[in-house]
């Protein structure tokens, strides 16, 4: 399968999910695959083992919620859990481990810091096609850093692989010190450690702010 | 005053530290994920600055984090250029760098490092755990 049926058949697995999700939520009695230390609320749900509602085994995971630094741990945990259920190499399991972390560490650091629940609203999910794995966020940004975000990632697909090592020894060698939550390698690390080009897209959804969705691949 | 040896335990998103100040053998293993990674690397920064003051004969870093975050980088980083600046005062300081087989990923990071702090690292090329998929791997 090329890249791009790969990802047309992500997108149309994306737009599924709301459907989906709705099906895993009202099934929810159904018992978990595996015991889960979340706890639910209306605000925050990880609906777990999609595969067995939908019959759908590329869902790998999906979360809807206010993404939060205990999340990650959670998310972590209960991926490497899913891991043991697919024949996935060690060497790809530490990847997506990593671009996990790396994109909701951006959600938390460009989201709206804002109580309100519904700004927060953020979505996380790793779909499997084949070997393959796509994992994809989306939250709601400021308008002003949505299109940093967006110019930023633009520059990065842009960059050979030579240029991304550069730039990230750039970055660390002279920004290091001036910002408190990161350097800003955050991207560009999920870009060499994945080799491929990041799509993202942006869609206004109120007067000052965009829902911005990462697409992530993850080869085998 | 004798620096005490500064030690933490590991956590879900936070490396163990064991840093003897008498032997110079310094310890780093687990994983660091935090989001506020300035608030963890702080007081060990701040530990090590004091320690560099008065550096044993040869300062060595066992360097066994199986996987850091981006925003631990730069504080590791920083740790790293702390460390060799034992050498100004004809101190020794030595690394001996942990990755799996297959991770090119932590051995591009290594290189990265070596580049930025001006110093060769021992790789120290371990074997994937025979565990596979045991989340409890790498706490």
């Amino acid at each position: 399968m090329s890249r791009h049926d790969l990802l047309n058949n992500c997108k149309f697995l994306y737009v599924k999910t709301d459907i989906i999700k709705f099906a895993s939520y009202i099934c929810s009695s159904i018992p978990p695959m595996r015991s889960m230390s979340f706890s639910r609320s209306d605000k925050t749900r990880l609906l777990q083992g999609l595969d067995a509602v939908t019959g759908d085994e590329r869902v790998v995971l999906s979360y809807k919620g206010a993404v939060t630094e205990d999340l990650i741990s959670q998310i972590l945990h209960y991926i490497e859990g899913r891991f043991t259920q697919f024949p996935t190499t060690a060497r790809v399991r530490r990847k997506i481990v990593s671009v996990l972390v790396e994109a909701m560490q951006n959600i938390f650091r460009h989201g709206p810091k804002v109580a309100l629940a519904e700004k927060a609203e953020s979505e996380v999910t790793v779909y499997r096609c084949d070997d393959d794995y796509l994992v994809v966020t989306g939250n709601r940004v400021e308008s002003a850093k949505a299109f940093d975000l967006k110019a930023r990632i633009d520059r990065i697909n842009a960059m050979s692989k030579e240029e991304l090592n550069a730039s990230y020894r750039h970055i660390l060698e002279t920004k290091a010190k001036t910002s408190p939550n990161g350097s800003g390698v955050g991207i560009i690390d999920i870009a060499r450690r994945t080799g491929n080009q990041i799509e993202f897209s942006m869609e206004k959804v109120e007067d000052n702010f965009y829902f911005c969705s990462m697409q992530i691949k993850i080869g085998a | 005053m004798a620096l005490k040896a500064l030690l933490l335990e590991a956590g879900n998103r936070s490396p163990g530290v064991v840093f003897e100040p008498s032997s110079g053998a310094f310890v780093l293993e687990g994983r660091s994920i935090p989001e506020n990674a300035l608030e963890l690397y702080a007081p060990v920064l701040n530990w090590t600055r004091e320690y560099v003051r008065n550096p044993a004969e040869h300062t060595h870093l066992e360097f066994k984090l199986s996987y850091f975050n981006s925003s631990s980088t730069e504080h590791l980083l920083e740790l790293f250029n702390l460390l060799k600046t034992v050498e100004a005062s004809g101190k020794k300081f030595s690394c001996r760098w942990y990755r799996e087989a297959d991770d090119e990923d932590m051995e591009q990071i290594a290189q990265d490092f070596m580049a930025l702090v001006g110093m060769k690292f021992e790789m120290f090329v371990v074997q994937p755990t025979a565990s596979e998929g045991d989340e409890d791997d790498d706490l």
